[in-house]
Order: structure tokens, then C-alpha cells, then sequence
């Protein structure tokens, strides 16, 4: 399985690949990381041929999380890839917003990796 | 962490149990018995001194690079070019380019199985494909042209399945592929054939080529055959010679009645090496040397007997996959030999010795089955790509340094000129002799006193007599070599003349019959003849503690280095005079190199030097490695005078000359953590020795020189504003570039080209006659310019590889005047001055009327003073709605607050609760005894928690600042970072304003100063005007984007900057700029352009008054009306008032 992780925070990287370690060693998930919306664009288009899961935060400097969001569902492929949106509010207002953009799932900050291992399907290791 | 590592050194040898034996016994040689001693053969892995290399794999961000990496290769800039099975790859060390093939742009590649890729020397990149032709790229316009077969042709390309390109040395381009090689014609965009023909012995032998090879002479050469079918039979191939004039070729061939001919007919590697060897790889066991003047075939066989014997690696039998792919030489003239199913050989051409690299447990890096093509680049770097699609480099410059495993932790060696090497560890103490290899064990013996004092070796001496003494954590030893046994020497409470109590640490030469010797209770002179020890007071007159270093210089004088704080005496045994330096530092060593400077290394502070025994001892710098921040401990000077240290992060090298220093660290098999610093020891052959807690290293200093070739520095992007106007091909020739004056906004972006370890590449830059000196370059290595004022320049970039070797380029920059400011406009202006004289005359005249005027004016004055006392009221009520302005402000920015500090505390928790699952792992692997895997999960715990500490910190600088703005001022000024209050009151206006309303959205940009350094300020204060200047500058960049909408982008950027001892803070948006007929009033009270209830009008005449009052500085505006508004504070670095 691909994961896309959009955020803007660079540590989330490690933190990914370190909590995540035994499945990428094992094959069974690889991660490709984006800082911004609009790389994640960018590296969506490149991978357009690869069924891929978007992991993206909300609060994001210049194209936001939402912003992504809309573009991938409506506007960007077909299918759509399936999107999971982390934020730091968890509110109800950005909740409201995502569902009706289309987010998949949620995750609230900060993130609880054996929730999204459960929400992966990877909690069996 | 160097810190503890002595300490617990030092707490680890003291608590050893002491042996009471009679110092009596001591004396007389008589009762000493035989020792105990343990003969241990094979305790120690007998040294192979060879120095491995290190393979770095080079991974895209594209992922693996697919099924295979056909072809590798360099352009004139310097790029790499990778010819995958996925597409085609430009790589610059920093950054991956990918052409793919895409099918609605007829002027992209044609297809993305690509076989090879060959840059021409105009700059031309041409790709074979696997079944596709070929393709030539013109990097100038980025586009593809395709060649392919066309049946009805018969000057088209001969065959779509091309191999291998070559230009020969007279610029003809050849094509192999398989139906022989083609010659192409770039005028006419022809091909000719060169095939096999059955019935004319001179054509080719087989029309499966493999390669096209030029040697040094000129002569062509195609190697041919296949083992993979595709229609080729299993004897046809061979080697041809073949003379482009005639076009006819000479077959070499497989004779099996002949011993001097091809072993094989398969044939792929051919290579001339620097020495004029001609070497010729094919399938089987068939690695050869030609001689070509003969035609004659020296085969070199693999010897299972002798595998060190020069031959291909190891013969897998009956695979298809296993042949020679690849000949080529290293920078350093060392050949390399690939196999496609076996791994690949290197062998050194000086000691007649092969090493072996293959898929298996060990640390090269090398994690491939073989290879199947190569690329030396520029800098000497070899690449290798496989046929499974991984790429390596590697730096024949950058060997292993050999580490020799031993079964406890070093912590002392020494040779005894014998050929032994003498190792001590917690454990006792182990010889070695250099040449058999064997070991002796020697350990105390409780009922022994002819056993050593203590098993804990702390230190040794072998001295101008030939003597070894053996310092340890309780009491010294002399080696009686006749008798294999030791003589002690302890401290004995009721005996002035024994040694001092405790642990030495350290052991020097004295004069005559002496010996120093310095430990954790002072400083002992002793008497080897009499055995008689006298102690040594400090200078205050008291015993001197944890001595850890002794050296005596050429004239006679003592260094002390005293650990805990001690600092360093020199110390006069004549006179008894000491003098103190580097005070309260922690002295780890102290030496002198063959130039009499005095080198001293502390725990994290770095390494000092003082020239010529001198009494001035500067800290060595080298912020590339960071030497001076870290724990030092031995010190030793290599006969090429490096001076070699041994570290708490590895060994490192410094040249005093050059002033650079080197670190070797885990690429060069250095173990991070682990050395154990105070130890270490220069052979009399010139060996450097230092050691760790499984072993020791050894350094042949002619062996580590590093890469000395420099990096190709190129331009790579010259953007005008957002568009590019050259590129990369273009900039290389180029070497100046003119402008006019409204093409000042300049991006240039720039990379300094060496592959040995790009990430430790460095950048600097500057804009001559405009920056006042360099600019480190940031991640995106891009110089970006505003508004530079016509005048001639030029941009200069220097660039530094991993080894700290320079390499700089230039580009002239002339920025031409504007209408206005050209030599005509200012003959204009010549004739405005005349009619200027004409002005003043009629001003005169109006003088008269203004006078009138005044009167008017006092009248005025005397309404003004009632005013003055309406406005002492309105003050009063002005300084309530301050605080109401502060709280309206903190509400703003507490949701901003909420959602920046969940960022670092999601890495707080999540990066401790990964330590856990690290440390729980860890624990598993240690009770394994998988202490590699230990090592690297400890560096991954010790780089996690550095982000747990930086993420804490954050978290905790926000909560301040969140504090520090709501507290009322305290007035007081402290010394306060101005880009860091900047960025984060950035920040914080950008989360709040976004958590009050979701569709607000705007770049931010941030350009700071970071020379700036801190200034004395308010810091409540000033981040009040920053933020309420933000704050202004994203309400504006909102409104305009409600009423433009759609293409428009807002931006707001902060910038800071230095300027003549004064600092500059700008704040810029690009919203709908101030109306002119407002801008007088934006600094007064209440004055407020947004609707009623959205805003005190407060903050900009508070701003005003922070800080032109307490601050003494200036602030203001400059607007265009539709184009945006910069607001600019100005500070004196210095604040008086």
C-alpha cells in the first residue's frame, strides 16, 4: 500500500518511517512525503497510475489541507484516492467542511499511530 | 556525552578490588614466580589490514529505479544521467529530474525501457532504447527526437534494439545494437551499417554487439555475443578490431586448440587501464589481459585455492547470468571487475590482491548480486547500476579504516619494538605479535605478585630503555620480558616513597632514570632505579588531581592536562614553577607536534592549539564538522603532519595547515558512541592507533588522503521574476549576462557538482559590489535579488565538497541605467535647472503673501491650547483602550496557540513513545549479542530524543511568548532575537486568524538577516507592533482577495535586515495598499479603515508609539494604491533612550 502524508511539519517524516518501521521493512506499506499541498499535487500526478491513500494535515501554509482535498476529489483524479485528513482542532466546523469535501476518515493531533494502524489494517504485527 | 564516558571511566577502574601484597616482595626479582599467563590463540581476529570500500546506495525519490539501471553517465555540467527501465533519470546530488515517456507529446521520450544514455561532446544526450530506437534529447529545448528502423530505408538506424553508443575521438557517432554498428551522419540524419556477412571474413563476427570501446590509440573495438538468446548462437560473438578507414574488421575468436585465445565468446567488459593494460571480460572464466600487438590472451583463472589471486569473483557454474559486464579503473588506478550473477572484484594493482564485494553480512554497503554498468564521474567517484535497478557510488578516496575486533573494551596500546602490539582492556592485558598473529592473555592473580596489579589497563610506556610499564586502575607494572612476568609498583599507606593511591591515567618520560606519572591523586616522580616515587605539588601548594594527559616538549617542560575542570599547567621541573591555561576546562590530552605546537583537547570544547610552545591557545573551528563543540581526547600527528583526534563522534583529521578538518564517521567504519577517547598510539612505522569498546582501529595515514579533486561549480537556473531566461546548457559558456533596470528581481540558482557525499556539500555566494561578503546558500541553493540599482556586477558562488576541497564560478551581472539616469536624460535635466531660476524668482514674490498668513496662524495657537487640554483627558481614557487593544489582540492569537502547539507535542509523544518500543527492542538484540543492531537502534533513540527536546522546547517557547503578550510590559529592555520574535508572532497571527475564519488563506515569506545577531529591546513590546503589524498586513491581503478572488495570490513577507549598524524590520503585503488620502492618519488613534467593531484603531498608533518612544526608532510606510503596502521599522541596534 502507498501512503501519501501531506503536512508541513518536516519531523513527520521520521516519525513516520519510525513508527511504521516493521511494515516498510516488510513491504507491506510505503510512505512518500510531501510538505506542502501543492507538492502533494505534484507527486499525486507523478504516481497517477498507483492506487495510493492520502494522509494530509489541514493547517497547511499556502494551499490547504481542504483546499487539497477538493482537488483531488472533485476536481483531480478517477477514482478518487482514498483521503484521511489529520487536524489539530478536530472541530466541528473543519469536520463539517472535509465531510462535505469528501474525506474518507479522521485523525486528530496529535496523531495516535495504533488508531491509524487499526484504520490501516496493519495492527496485526 | 563525553562527559560521561570519563566519568565513568574513572568511577569503572576505581571501585576494581585492590590486592594488598608487601611492597617487599616487590624488590627482590628472586620470588617472583612465573606468571600466569594464558596462551589464547585466535582471541583475536589476526589484523587483515586491507581497507574495504564503501558503497553508498543512491535512492530516487521516484522509488527503486525499477527492473534495471542500463546505462550511466555525465554531462558537461556535471549532471548524472541514468538510463532505467522506468524512464529517464538527471541527477545533480541534490535533486532527481524524470523524463518519462508520455503519450500525448510527441517531443517526449519514446519509451520508458531504456537501455542506455550517452552525452555527446555538444551537449547532446542520446538514449537507446530496449526495442525502441533511439532517442536524442537537446537539453537546450528539452525535446526528444526519435530514430528508428525503417525496413523501406536503408539508410535508416539498422536495428531498434541498440546497445552501446561511442564517439570516436574524430566526433563520429557509433551505434551497436543487434545487427552490427551503425556510423550516424548528424548533417543528413543518416545511418551506415557495419554487419556480419558469412562469406566475407572481414566483416564483424556476430552481429550482437555489446560494446563499442576506443582505446588510447584510436582503434575501435566491439565486443559481441550474448548469453541471453535473442537468436544468438551459443559459440557465435567475439572481439573485433576494427579499422573505420577500410571498414573491415579483425576477428578474434575462441580456440579451443589454442590457450592463448578468448576462453569465451562471450564478450562484454573491455577496458584500457592507466597503466596500458588491455583487459577483456567475457562470459565463463574469462577474465583476460591482450596483448594486441600479438593478439594474444593471457587468461587470468579463478584459483578456489588462491581466491585472492587476480581473476573474476567465483565462478557460478551453469548460470546464464554469471559473466563479466563490466572492466573499469578507479581514481586511485585500482580495477574493478563486474559480473552480472556474482557480485564484483576490485583488484590492486600494488599489492597484486583482489577483494571480493557481493549481496552478503557485511558493512560496505554494497547490497547487490553484481553489477552490470559503471560511470567513473569527474571527481573520481565510481557508480555502479545493477540489473534489479539499484544505483551505487562509491569514492575510492573514502576507504574503511580497518577496526580489529577484540573481546573487551581497548582502553590502552602500545608496540614494544619487537613486533608486538600490547592491548589493554578491563579485562587484562593482550599481546600480539604483528607478524604471526598470535596472542598471549596476561590477567592478575590474586596469590600471584608476579601477575599484574590489576586487570583494568589504563595506560602504557615503553620507554627510551625499552622497558614496558603498565599503568593501570590500581597500581603501575614493568614487563620482565626474560621471564614473562611483572614487577608492581602500589601505593602502601605507611610508605612515603610508594606510588600515590588510585588510577593512572597517564605515563611520561622524565629525565635520566624518571618516569611521570599522573593519575586520578596527582603526580609522581619516580625513580625506575631505586623504585623510589616522590610526589609533585600543584602550584597552590596543593596535590593536583585527575591528571589524564603528561607531555614533555623539547625543552624540557611538563604539560599537565587535568581533567574536572583543572585546565592545563605547564610546568618547569627546574624551577617548579607552573603556569595556567585554559582555565576551568576539562583537559582530556595534551601533545606537541613536529612543528612544537602545543595541542590540547577538551570534553566539548574542542581541540586548542598554541603555536611554537606559545602561551596563546586558540580553539580550532571548522563549522563544516563541528569540531569545536565536542569532546577530544588523544591526540596524534601523523608523519604527514595531520593531526589525527579521537572523538566522542569518530576519529577526525585536522591539517594546520590548511585549517580544515575531517571527520570519519560510520561511511568510513568509524562506530559512533563508542571510542574510548583518552587512548590511543603512533607506531614507530607511522600507524595511528585508536581504539574502541569492541576493538581497536588502525590508520595509515597515506591511505586516508580524502577526495582532492574539487567540485564543478555550475549556474543551473537565471530566472527574471518567476520566468527563466537560461538554463543550465545555457549558462555554461556564458559569462556575463546584461539587464535593464526593470529586470532586478534576479533568481539564480546555482549547485556545486561533486558525488562523493553531496549531502555534505557546501555553498556560499555573493553578488560582488552589492553583498559586503558571502552568504551561506540555503537548501534550495538560489540567490534571490530585489530591486538591485543599475551598476555592474558580479555573482560569484563557491562550493566545497565533503572534504572541504573549493571550487568557485563567476557571472558578470550589468544592470543598465534607466531613461532617466542615461547621459541624455541628464542633459534634460540641465535645461530643467535653467527654467528652475526662473521658479525661485516667482517664489520670492509669494513670500510676501505667506506672511500675511502667519498672523493668521497665532491666532490659531490660542484655539490650540484648549485643545491641548481636551487631549490631556483624552489621554487617560486612551491608555484603558490600550489594554483593551492588548486583549482583543490575545484573543486572536489563543487559537493560533491551540493549533501550534499540538504540532511539537504530537512529535513530543510520539517520537518518546517510538524510544520505548526502540529500548524494548534493543533489549531483545542485547540478549542476542546483535550489537550492530544495538549500536544503530541507540543512534536512532539519541536522534529521537534530540526531537523530543527540540520539540519541548518549541512547544515551551509558545507558551512564553503567549505569556510574555499578555503580562503587561515590563519596560525593561533585554537582548532579544529579532528574527525569532518575528517568525513566531508570523506564525501565530497566521493559526489565529485561520482558526477564526477557515477560508482565510496567504503565502507567508519570511527573508531574515540572520547576521543581525540581538538587539537590546522590549520584547512584549515590539512583538506587539510585529504582530499587530501581521495581523494589518493578512486583514489586507484578505480584502483584496474577496474582491479580486480567483488568480490573485496574497502573499505577506517579513523581512529583516542589517543596515549600517541598524536593523530593519519589514513587513509586506500585497493587498490594496493605503488610499493616499489616509496614510497621514494611519498612526493616529482610532483612525480605522475596517467596518465598526472590527478593530480598536489602536494598534498602529501604539505601534507608533512603542516605537519611536521607547525605542527610538522610526517606523513607517510606503503604499501603492492596488499594489500593497510595506510597513518598515527601524531600530538602532544599540537602544539608549
Amino acid at each position: 500500500m502507498k501512503i501519501l502524508v501531506v503536512d508541513d511539519e518536516k519531523d513527520i517524516q521520521v516519525l513516520f518511517e519510525q513508527r511504521f518501521r516493521k511494515e516498510i521493512k516488510s513491504g507491506e506499506v510505503e510512505f512518500i512525503f510531501s510538505f506542502s499541498g501543492e507538492d502533494a499535487l505534484i507527486q499525486l500526478n507523478r504516481w497517477d497510475h498507483e492506487a495510493m491513500l492520502i494522509l494530509s494535515d489541514i493547517n497547511m501554509p499556502g494551499m490547504s489541507g481542504l483546499q487539497l482535498l477538493e482537488n483531488v476529489k472533485k476536481k483531480y483524479m478517477k477514482p478518487p484516492p482514498v483521503v484521511m485528513m489529520i487536524t489539530a482542532y478536530g472541530d466541528a466546523e473543519n469536520l463539517r467542511i472535509a465531510t462535505e469535501l469528501g474525506a474518507d476518515d479522521f485523525l486528530t493531533k496529535p496523531v495516535d499511530f495504533i488508531k491509524l494502524k487499526e484504520k490501516l489494517n496493519l495492527n496485526n504485527g | 556525552m563525553g562527559w560521561y564516558y570519563t566519568f565513568n571511566q574513572i568511577r569503572l577502574s576505581v571501585t576494581c578490588r585492590k590486592i594488598d601484597i608487601p611492597t617487599s616482595n616487590l624488590m627482590k626479582p628472586g620470588i617472583i614466580l612465573i606468571a600466569f599467563c594464558l596462551l589464547l590463540l585466535l582471541a583475536i581476529v589476526f589484523p587483515a589490514f586491507s581497507q574495504r570500500h564503501t558503497f553508498n546506495r543512491v535512492l530516487s525519490p521516484y522509488g527503486n529505479f525499477s527492473t534495471l539501471v542500463g546505462g550511466i553517465a555525465q554531462d558537461k555540467n556535471g549532471y548524472m544521467w541514468f538510463a532505467s527501465g522506468r524512464g529517464l533519470y538527471r541527477y545533480d546530488g541534490y535533486q532527481f529530474k524524470m523524463y518519462t515517456h508520455d503519450p500525448t507529446d510527441s517531443n517526449s521520450i519514446s519509451s520508458n525501457r531504456l537501455e542506455t544514455v550517452y552525452p555527446d561532446s555538444k551537449g547532446i544526450i542520446w538514449i537507446a532504447k530496449w526495442i525502441d530506437g533511439i532517442d536524442r534529447l537537446d537539453p537546450k529545448t528539452g525535446k526528444f527526437t526519435h530514430y528508428n528502423h525503417d525496413p523501406s530505408d536503408p539508410e535508416s538506424l539498422s536495428c531498434d534494439s541498440v546497445k552501446s553508443f561511442l564517439e570516436d575521438r574524430d566526433g563520429n557517432l557509433w551505434i551497436g545494437s543487434n545487427k552490427g554498428i551503425d556510423k550516424f551522419d548528424p548533417t543528413t540524419g543518416k545511418f551506415k551499417n557495419y554487419r556480419h556477412s558469412p562469406n566475407d571474413p572481414n566483416s564483424l563476427s556476430c552481429n550482437h554487439t555489446r560494446r563499442i570501446y576506443e582505446d588510447k590509440a584510436g582503434t575501435i573495438w566491439v565486443a559481441t555475443g550474448t548469453t541471453w538468446g535473442e537468436g544468438c548462437q551459443a559459440d557465435e560473438g567475439g572481439l573485433n578490431r576494427f579499422d573505420k578507414t577500410t571498414g573491415k574488421f579483425i576477428r578474434y575468436l575462441h580456440d579451443p586448440k589454442d590457450p592463448t585465445s578468448l576462453i569465451n565468446n562471450k564478450i562484454q567488459g573491455i577496458f584500457e587501464d592507466s597503466r596500458g593494460t588491455f583487459w577483456i571480460g567475457s562470459a565463463g572464466d574469462g577474465l583476460h589481459t591482450m596483448n594486441r600487438e600479438k593478439g594474444t590472451f593471457e587468461r587470468h583463472l579463478y584459483d578456489p585455492t588462491h581466491p585472492e589471486k587476480l581473476s573474476r569473483p567465483p565462478l557460478k557454474h551453469g548460470t546464464f547470468t554469471d559473466y563479466i559486464t563490466f572492466i573499469t579503473e578507479d581514481a586511485l588506478g585500482g580495477v574493478w571487475i563486474g559480473t552480472l550473477g556474482n557480485g564484483i572484484n576490485y583488484y590492486d594493482s600494488k599489492s597484486g590482491k583482489i577483494t571480493h564485494y557481493v549481496n552478503e553480512n557485511r558493512n560496505d554497503g554494497f547490497t547487490a548480486n553484481g553489477g552490470w554498468t559503471y560511470f567513473n564521474s569527474r571527481e573520481g567517484v565510481l557508480w555502479i547500476g545493477t540489473f534489479q535497478g539499484s544505483l551505487f557510488r562509491m569514492d575510492p578516496f573514502h576507504k574503511k579504516i580497518p577496526h580489529i575486533s577484540v573481546e573487551a573494551p581497548v582502553q590502552a596500546i602500545v608496540e614494544d619494538g619487537q613486533s608486538n602490539l600490547w592491548i589493554g582492556t578491563d579485562q587484562g592485558l593482550i599481546r600480539q605479535n604483528k607478524q604471526t598473529g598470535a596472542t598471549k592473555k596476561y590477567v592478575t592473580e590474586e596469590r600471584n605478585p608476579a601477575t599484574l596489579s590489576n586487570n583494568s589497563i589504563s595506560t602504557f610506556l615503553h620507554d627510551k630503555d625499552g622497558a614496558l610499564w603498565i599503568g593501570t586502575a590500581d597500581g603501575l607494572n614493568r614487563f620482565n620480558p626474560q621471564t614473562n612476568t611483572f614487577t608492581r609498583y602500589q601505593h602502601k599507606v605507611n610508605d612515603p616513597a610508594s606510588i600515590m593511591d588510585g588510577l593512572i591515567f597517564t605515563l611520561e618520560e622524565g629525565g635520566g632514570d624518571s618516569l611521570w606519572i599522573g593519575g586520578v591523586n596527582g603526580l609522581n616522580l619516580m625513580n625506575k632505579r631505586t623504585g623510589v616515587f616522590s610526589p609533585i605539588n600543584g602550584p597552590n601548594p596543593q596535590p593536583l588531581q585527575n591528571i589524564v594527559s603528561l607531555h614533555k616538549d623539547n625543552s624540557g617542560t611538563l604539560w599537565i592536562g587535568i581533567w574536572n575542570a583543572g585546565g592545563l599547567f605547564k610546568y618547569n621541573p627546574g624551577k617548579a614553577t607552573f603556569t595556567h591555561f585554559l582555565k576551568s576546562k576539562y583537559v582530556l590530552s595534551v601533545t606537541e607536534d613536529s612543528q612544537h605546537r602545543i595541542w590540547a583537547g577538551t570534553e566539548g570544547e574542542g581541540v586548542y592549539w598554541s603555536s611554537n610552545g606559545g602561551d596563546m591557545f586558540t580553539s580550532f573551528t571548522d563549522s563544516r564538522t563541528g569540531i569545536e563543540s565536542i569532546g577530544v581526547g588523544r591526540i596524534l600527528e601523523d608523519d604527514h603532519q595531520n593531526v589525527w583526534l579521537s572523538t566522542v563522534n569518530g576519529i577526525y583529521r585536522i591539517n594546520p595547515q590548511t585549517k580544515q578538518s575531517n571527520l570519519y564517521g560510520i561511511d568510513e567504519g568509524v562506530a559512533l558512541g563508542s571510542m574510548n577517547t583518552l587512548s590511543g598510539y603512533k607506531s614507530p612505522q607511522g600507524e595511528i592507533y585508536f581504539s574502541d569498546n569492541t576493538g581497536y582501529y588502525i590508520i595509515s595515514s597515506d591511505q586516508l588522503i580524502g577526495n582532492p579533486n574539487p567540485p564543478q561549480v555550475i549556474f543551473s537556473d537565471f530566472r527574471i521574476g518567476e520566468t527563466t531566461i537560461l538554463k543550465a546548457t545555457e549558462l555554461i559558456d556564458k559569462k556575463s549576462i546584461t539587464l535593464t533596470y526593470d529586470q532586478n528581481l534576479i533568481s539564480i540558482s546555482f549547485a556545486g557538482i561533486h558525488y562523493s557525499n553531496p549531502n555534505y556539500n557546501r555553498h556560499q555566494y555573493m553578488l560582488e559590489n552589492y553583498d559586503q561578503k558571502w552568504r551561506e546558500a540555503g537548501f534550495d541553493k538560489t540567490a534571490n535579488y530585489f530591486n538591485v540599482p543599475p551598476g555592474k556586477y558580479v555573482f560569484k558562488v563557491k562550493a566545497a565538497s565533503n572534504d572541504g576541497v573549493w571550487a568557485e564560478n563567476q557571472i558578470a551581472i550589468t544592470i543598465t541605467p534607466p531613461w532617466w539616469r542615461s547621459w541624455w536624460a541628464y542633459g534634460i535635466y540641465g535645461l530643467l535647472f535653467i527654467g528652475g531660476i526662473y521658479g525661485v524668482d516667482r517664489f520670492q514674490r509669494q513670500a510676501v503673501i505667506r506672511k500675511e498668513r502667519e498672523r493668521a496662524r497665532v491666532r490659531e495657537l490660542e484655539q490650540a491650547k484648549e485643545i491641548e487640554k481636551a487631549y490631556t483627558e483624552l489621554k487617560a481614557t486612551q491608555s484603558q483602550l490600550i489594554q483593551s487593544e492588548k486583549m482583543a489582540s490575545l484573543g486572536e492569537l489563543t487559537a493560533g496557540i491551540a493549533h501550534e502547539i499540538q504540532n511539537p507535542l504530537n512529535f513530543v509523544n510520539n517520537f518518546s513513545e517510538v524510544n520505548k518500543e526502540l529500548l524494548l527492542e534493543m533489549n531483545d538484540e542485547i540478549s542476542k549479542g546483535n550489537f550492530n543492531d544495538v549500536k544503530e537502534i541507540a543512534k536512532n533513540v539519541i536522534d529521537n530524543e534530540e526531537k523530543i527536546i527540540f520539540h519541548g522546547k518549541r512547544a515551551d517557547g509558545i507558551v512564553k511568548g503567549m505569556l510574555q503578550h499578555s503580562r503587561s510590559s515590563s519596560g525593561v529592555k533585554e537582548s532579544t532575537d529579532i528574527n525569532v520574535l518575528a517568525d513566531e508572532y508570523l506564525r501565530l497571527a497566521y493559526h489565529g486568524l485561520r482558526a477564526k475564519d477557515k477560508s482565510f488563506n496567504s503565502s507567508m515569506k519570511t527573508d531574515f538577516d540572520e547576521s543581525i545577531g540581538k538587539i537590546n529591546a522590549v520584547p512584549q513590546d515590539l512583538g506587539r507592533v510585529i504582530l499587530n503589524l501581521i495581523t494589518n498586513a493578512f486583514y489586507a491581503v484578505t480584502e483584496k482577495k474577496k474582491q479580486v478572488g480567483g488568480a490573485f495570490e496574497p502573499t505577506v513577507t517579513v523581512s529583516t535586515k542589517k543596515i549600517n549598524g541598524k536593523v530593519e524590520i519589514r513587513v509586506k503585503d500585497n493587498g490594496n495598499g493605503i488610499p493616499q488620502r489616509v496614510i497621514d492618519k494611519i498612526f493616529q488613534p482610532f483612525f480605522t479603515t475596517k467596518p465598526t467593531g472590527e478593530g480598536t484603531g489602536l494598534g498602529l498608533s501604539m505601534s507608533y508609539d512603542i516605537i519611536t518612544k521607547s525605542h527610538a526608532g522610526e517606523i513607517k510606510v510606503e503604499t501603492k494604491e492596488g499594489e500593497g503596502s510595506e510597513f518598515i521599522i527601524i531600530l538602532p541596534q544599540q537602544i539608549t533612550v
